[in-house]
């Protein structure tokens, strides 16, 4: 009997020891290890979904890096008590605004998550060489995007290519310059505008090769390069697939619509903080319209202009943003690029190639003409010089472009900031046309310089 | 013949003379802390084998001779020596062994004498902390454990706390001690989903059930416990059953709440003054500006929305606990009902709680029990402190605005900030716990020397929270919101262990054990999210017009363990210990599986030896010292991998890489060295320990700051260091014995830590928050622009230009980052003192903390001499007025910051010291009570945090925000938190 026990108690304790061994290894639920992630065109495509989600970001497209566009320059005013915000709104950033380093974090994850679809397309064995080429495209439209979004506020930043999914695959990148910065993104955009398709009709939610054109001539314009941007913007206007929607009002209630051409869809399972974000009745953080701007357009409101009223209104003693309003879901769609720019880049890139005294091209007042009139304006019928129609083609751009992140860089290109923004050389401002490069990234990386002044 | 017969005769008369001599004793045997009945007491003629045992009321019978003397022992009692003389009536009182040195100490997987310890063990009783009225049983322990330091973080009812034994040891990783209740290691940390402040899983422990708990601290004694050891172990062991008559104890107290302190905000007059002068400073129209913002500059109104948050809260608490048994199967059975009423509005903690624990000898050689324990716990939870709907966050509402809206009768729904009372009438956040702590054990001797066990246990723990908020609230508008999470967490364990004690030729006592254990733990989790009630009756997800989103997700780890330990005594003075554990575990990356925590100790009672006979004062005297490796593992559970996670767009799932592979990734490792002295003097009326140790963490897990142009901003990665160093001193002292007791224990500890290593690097704490981690400076160190108050000139808020400069500028950008304070202590400590007296009792507990700052981040909008809206605590109508005012408020000027940069500006000293308990207490007495049956009787009055002396302006001194989470860079910050609870209770104990 007393053998039989210490058999039994021998037994319970060997087959407790062995049997645990292999139950070290347990599989996540939630996460999927790298190797079978992506394996064929479905997972291909999810990742490619992922990269899209990056643009979504709060520090992105989904609130900040777009409403400051407005917030830095003379359209819109922050309230509320977060300091980032605040040194945004009083355009006196520190080099340690930490929501300053998030956006920067951000727009990069954007490119990593496109770097790394890209590999996985390049060594996708299962793929025909047109879709590759598809998945590619796109990812390089979305690279191109991100990186020309940093360069606009940052300068010249480093250029990503190579995808970090690894330890050893991070690097210690020096700045590149606004030149290589610039010949990077548009060998990205010639890429996707050659190899991506047209976008689904009324679904410009990913990158198509109309999406590409638009963007570089966006890209040029900002360059300096005004015959490329006239001629990026003709082709996306004469293309067809794209037309001015007669009421401005429905540019932001029906999404997708026929002027949208790269366009963020948010949806309540990838909600952003646009809406309540502009909405005094909510708490938080708030962007209104700054009261001098609000002023002036409520007088081209007065005047006749559509646009005043279906972009802002006073309410609750705020000048509100309309633009973004779905306060109960929070899944107000964001238009990076739609028709009514590519006709105010044709006709300001081709002002710009004549001289500023002479008088415009007719086809510059007829593309201001089409601005103006959808928004119930009167259309010029007189001459106008290039630098007068310049003048009217920013004007425009502000009314028509509020909220929609690009202020900043059109005060920047017209060379305004000294006036509008007080960046002046002489008071030693001037370098504020630039944000700080994030203290946080400097310290960890040595080849990082900051921009001159911070 | 003759001679035979008077020899017989002879013999007959002695013997009859030694019948004379012996006679019939009987008494009773009582205990001297409640005077009730001691069952089971060994009664011993001494030098003989002759005795009994006491019955179920106490009472013996034993036949002596006159002139004998009785001993009468009892496990936990001094044994106590009565010469018989004569007498046939011996009544005994006994008295708890006090002699703390000969105390059994519980350890990792076995006990322990206290003397022959040779690490470094706090061992709080659970008569110290029964029937104290707080939600969980961790800050029970404050002030009474050396170098155990407890913030509480805030008032609200069953949230986490920190707790840190000897200084934190990790900085990202967690920094919580383990928790082993039974011999089972639990679940501790935060499951919940709904909040960013953690709920604390060791609220759903009864302290009423607790026997002893046991905080292992230095490597000596934790090590057995290997990776998961760094930062301490809590053994909590649950009350067993004593053999004899069954006790049946009434418990129940009732009592009420109130906050330790409520901050006072300015009120109408003083508002409108400041702010129309801050706007005027600025060259506003005083009225516009208020009416921009919704303010009425004649507003008739005066309401103290800062008193707003704050109720007298309740407390109540029934029980009833069964102990008894035989000498074969002994039991305890407890059932407990908690309530509290917390002092925030809104907050709700209950638990009820059922015990069974019994345990059976089978035969000499086989014994088996189990412990269960079923619970069920209700937290009605406070928003977190950053939500517009913490309660707290009413103090920044404008007093002239008043609560109910004139216009409507219903609450004012135009406030400057959302008048977050309408939650409390339209919202709820509940979390209930269903749970069930239970083990079971076999225990077989094989040989007389040599014991097997196998014990098994499980931690089933099934949560819900439920969230509804109804469509005026801010978060639920406008047509409702609802969220549910149902979450299950399975954590089974099992111990199995060999455990050879022997003592051979009278001087070697060795006892080795041998063991391996095995946990799995699962968490699953379902939530779902819908807006579109029909109204504010439907609650339930089901009547949702919407399902805005709905997961599941599920992780897990697994610990297979090795361990063993062998102590050993020589001649009962030289003592000598060894112990190592193999740790292996899933959450190690594959070239890592596992890990070897060695530990080593030894030490020397040297009052033991021949020359120092003679030295009577001196009682006791070790002299011990200990050197192991110990691990953290809370890395994460899966952190070695790189995975793909979901990510949303069009509404469909995308893939992204979410993490950066580490295979390499392992727990933390942390070297303790203590040397220790345990002394006692004059019959051990005077005994402690003084401790120094030196703890140094290799390996941090550090989650590093990397270029964000990889698309990845941190990796996680063993690297770095940190030190904790620091002295324990206890002093236990019984002062007066006899009729009128009075004992004094006194613990003071300091830690002093330092991040040693961080490869250069810097943690930023965020945006609002000064709190850093930086190398060659404490954890969580104040790091920012140093403010110099307002210039007497201007009226501008200046600071210091650069660190150990006086120059200062109002430039703020000028301002050169620098130490601004230190969340640390640097001792604490208490002091509790015991005094009796015939049936009365009285405890008073004082608990201090020394030598650290915090940091009042909503500083930046109440103390901000009128910057906006916000009203503004007292203090900002100091304000700079006029030219030549010497003041550290600035001048009012309204949307200007002028001062509102983050700077030591809200840094203040928190030490305090606290009142933390005391308790009067009176025993009826016996022949009272007996009357009506009743074998002890006992009232009391308590209270808790009666008084705090501090200068800290805030609510409460002892206060940690934790709406980032638990975090080492948060330490000591302040943001609408909610100060503790004071607490008076009356309490009745009645024994059947």
């Amino acid at each position: 009997m007393k053998r039989y026990s210490y058999i039994i108690m021998l037994a319970l304790g060997l087959s407790v020891l062995s049997g645990c061994e292999d139950t070290l290894d347990v599989e996540p639920t939630t996460g999927v290890d790298i190797e079978e992630a992506i394996t064929d065109e479905t997972s291909l495509n999810r990742a490619a979904l992922g990269t899209y989600s990056a643009l979504q970001n709060s520090n992105y497209y989904g609130l900040r890096y777009l409403i400051y566009q407005d917030v830095y320059a003379d359209n819109m005013q922050h309230r509320g008590t977060f300091t980032t915000d605040v040194e945004v709104s009083t355009r006196d950033i520190r080099a340690s605004n930490l929501q300053i380093a998030n956006t920067w974090a951000s727009i990069y994850v954007a490119i990593n998550r496109a770097n790394t679809v890209i590999r996985a397309a390049e060594q996708l064995a299962d793929l025909d060489e047109e879709t590759r080429n598809r998945y590619i495209a796109e990812m390089r439209f979305i690279r191109a995007l991100a990186h020309f979004d940093l360069l606009r506020v940052f300068g010249g930043v480093p250029v990503v290519t190579t995808p970090t999914t690894t330890i050893p695959e991070v690097q210690s990148l020096p700045r590149s310059s606004e030149a290589q910065v610039y010949d990077a993104v548009i060998a990205d955009l010639m890429f996707a505008a050659e190899n991506l398709g047209p976008a689904i009709s009324n679904a410009p939610y990913r990158a198509s090769s109309a999406a590409a054109v638009a963007l570089l001539a966006r890209v040029s314009l900002q360059r300096g390069d005004n015959a490329s941007a006239e001629a990026a913007a003709d082709a996306v206007i004469t293309s067809g697939g794209y037309e001015i929607l007669p009421n401005f009002g429905d540019l932001f209630v029906r999404e997708g619509n026929a002027e949208s051409i790269f366009e963020l869809n948010f949806t309540t399972f990838d909600a952003n903080g646009l809406g309540s974000a502009s909405d005094p009745r909510t708490g938080g953080q708030k962007f209104y319209l700054r009261q001098a701007f609000f002023d002036q357009f409520k007088a081209a409101g007065d005047q006749g202009d559509v646009r005043f009223a279906q972009t802002t209104r006073f309410e609750g003693n705020r000048n509100r943003l309309l633009k973004y309003e779905d306060v109960a879901e929070n899944a107000d769609n964001v238009p990076v690029i739609r028709l009514a720019e590519m006709y105010l880049i044709r006709a300001e890139a081709r002002a710009r190639q004549g001289t500023p005294g002479a008088q415009a091209d007719p086809q510059v007042i007829a593309d201001i003409n089409v601005i103006r009139e959808r928004a119930g304006l009167s259309p010029i019928t007189g001459a106008l010089t290039n630098a007068a129609a310049l003048d009217e083609i920013l004007l425009q751009r502000r009314y028509e472009f509020v909220g929609e992140g690009l202020r900043f860089m059109d005060l920047k290109r017209y060379n305004l900031t000294c006036e509008r923004l007080g960046f002046c050389e002489e008071d030693g401002e001037a370098f504020r046309n630039l944000w700080p490069i994030p203290l946080q990234q400097i310290e960890v990386n040595p080849n990082l310089t900051q921009n001159p002044g911070y | 013949m003759k001679r035979i017969l008077l020899l017989f005769v002879l013999c007959l008369a002695l013997v009859s003379v030694g019948w004379a001599q012996t006679l019939q004793v009987s008494g009773r045997v009582t205990s001297a802390t409640d005077n009730s009945a001691l069952p089971g007491v060994t009664v011993l003629e001494k030098g003989t084998t002759n005795g009994t045992t006491s019955g179920s009321n106490g009472e013996f019978s034993l036949t002596v001779p006159t002139n004998a003397t009785l001993v009468f022992s009892f496990i936990g009692m001094t044994t106590q020596e009565v010469p018989v003389n004569g007498r046939s009536t011996i009544n005994v009182t006994l008295r708890a062994d006090e002699k703390q040195l000969s105390e059994v100490v519980v350890t990792g997987y076995g006990t322990q004498l206290k003397q022959e310890l040779t690490g470094n063990i706090a061992r709080v009783t659970g008569d110290q902390i029964a029937n104290i009225p707080t939600p969980t049983l961790e800050s029970t322990l404050q002030g009474r454990a050396a170098g155990v330091y407890i913030n509480q973080g805030s008032g609200k009812l069953g949230q986490g706390m920190n707790i840190r034994v000897r200084g934190a040891s990790s900085v990202s990783a967690s920094n919580q001690p383990l928790y082993v209740v039974d011999g089972i290691p639990v679940t501790s940390a935060d499951l919940g989903t709904t909040n960013s402040e953690p709920l604390n899983p060791i609220a759903d422990i009864n302290p009423n059930d607790i026997e002893s708990i046991e905080i292992l601290k230095d490597a000596s004694a934790s090590a057995i416990y290997g990776s998961r050891a760094s930062n301490g172990v809590v053994l909590i062991t649950t009350k067993s059953g004593k053999a004899g008559k069954t006790n049946v104890n009434f418990n129940y107290y009732t009592g009420f709440s109130k906050a330790t302190r409520i901050r006072e905000f300015l009120n109408a007059d003083e508002y409108i003054d400041l702010f129309t002068e801050a706007a005027e400073n600025m060259g506003y129209d005083a009225a516009e500006e208020f009416e921009g913002n919704g303010l009425d500059i004649n507003s008739p109104y005066n309401q103290k929305w800062w008193e707003e948050p704050f109720e007298t809260g309740g407390v109540s608490q029934y029980e009833v606990t069964l102990n008894g048994g035989t000498e074969k199967t002994r039991f305890y059975i407890n059932g407990n009902y908690n309530t509290q009423d917390g002092i925030i509005i809104g907050n709700e903690f209950d638990r009820a709680s059922g015990r069974f624990n019994l345990d059976h000898s089978i035969s000499d050689r086989f014994r088996v029990g189990t412990n269960i324990s079923l619970i069920r716990t209700l937290n009605q939870r406070v928003s977190d402190d950053n939500a517009f709907s913490n309660p707290v966050q009413l103090n920044a509402i404008p007093p002239i605005q008043p609560k109910i809206d004139p216009a409507t009768g219903e609450l004012n729904r135009n406030t400057l900030y959302y008048n977050n009372l309408i939650d409390q009438e339209d919202g709820s956040n509940e979390a209930t716990t269903h749970r069930t702590i239970s083990t079971a054990f076999l225990e077989f001797d094989i040989l007389k020397d040599l014991t097997f066990r196998t014990e098994h246990g499980i931690d089933y723990l099934n949560l819900n929270e439920e969230i509804y908020l109804g469509r005026n609230t801010e978060d639920g508008g406008p047509t409702g919101y609802g969220y549910q999470n149902q979450l299950t967490s399975t954590n089974y364990n099992t111990n199995n262990t060999l455990t050879f004690s022997t003592l051979l030729q009278d001087i070697h006592k060795l006892e080795i054990l041998g063991g391996f254990s095995y946990q799995r733990s699962r968490t699953n989790a379902g939530s779902v999210e819908g807006r579109g009630f029909p109204n504010d009756n439907f609650k339930k997800i089901a009547s949702a017009a919407r399902i805005t989103s709905g997961s599941t997700t599920g992780t897990g780890y697994n610990f297979a363990s090795y361990f063993a330990r062998a102590n050993y005594v020589l001649r009962e003075r030289y003592l000598f210990s060894g112990s190592v554990r193999i740790d292996g575990s899933s959450r190690f990356g594959e070239d890592n599986r596992y890990g070897t925590f060695p530990a080593a100790s030894a030490g020397w009672i040297i009052n033991q030896e021949p020359f120092m006979e003679g030295l009577n004062a001196l009682s006791f005297l070790k002299l011990r010292a200990s050197y192991g490796i110990t691990g953290n593992a809370e890395i994460g559970n899966f952190a070695p991998l790189s995975l793909y996670e979901a990510n949303f767009y069009e509404d469909q799932a995308g893939i992204v890489l979410t993490t950066l592979p580490n295979e390499d990734l392992q727990w933390e490792k942390t070297t303790q060295f203590d040397v220790g002295l345990d002394y006692g003097f004059f019959d051990d009326r005077l005994t402690g320990e003084i401790d120094y140790y030196i703890k140094n963490t290799n390996d941090l897990l550090l989650n590093l700051p990397i270029p964000g142009y990889s698309g990845f901003t941190i990796i996680t990665k063993n690297l770095g260091k940190l030190e904790n160093k620091g002295f324990e001193f206890v002093i236990n002292s019984r002062n007066l014995v006899g009729a009128f007791e009075w004992t004094t224990n006194f613990n003071i500890a300091r830690n002093r830590n330092k991040v040693t290593d961080l490869n250069g690097s810097t943690i930023f704490g965020g945006e609002r928050f000064v709190g850093q981690i930086r190398e060659g400076e404490p954890m969580g160190v104040f790091w920012g622009p140093k403010f110099a108050g307002a210039d007497p000139l201007t009226g501008d808020a200046l600071y210091y230009v650069r660190a150990g400069s006086n120059e200062t500028t109002n430039d703020y950008s000028l301002a050169e980052d620098q130490k601004i304070g230190d969340p640390n202590p640097e001792f604490q400590g208490g002091l509790t003192n015991n005094f009796s007296y015939k049936g009365f009792d009285l405890g008073i507990l004082l608990q201090f903390v020394e030598g650290n700052d915090l940091y009042n981040v909503a500083g930046y909008f109440q103390s901000v001499n009128a910057d906006y809206f916000d009203n503004q605590t007292k203090d900002q109508l100091d304000r700079w007025q006029q030219p030549g005012d010497i003041t550290d408020v600035p001048q009012a000027r309204l949307y200007e910051g002028n001062g509102a940069g983050k700077s030591s500006r809200w840094v203040q000293d928190g030490s305090f010291l606290r009142i933390n308990y005391v308790n009067l207490g009176y025993n009826i007495p016996a022949d009272l009570i007996s009357r009506f049956k009743l074998t002890s009787a006992k009232i009391y009055l308590q209270g808790t945090n009666l008084h705090t002396f501090t200068d800290y302006e805030g609510y409460d001194p002892e206060v940690n925000t934790t709406y980032f989470g638990r975090s080492n860079v948060t330490l000591g910050h302040d943001f609408y938190t909610p100060p503790l609870a004071k607490t008076f209770t009356i309490g009745i104990n009645i024994g059947l």
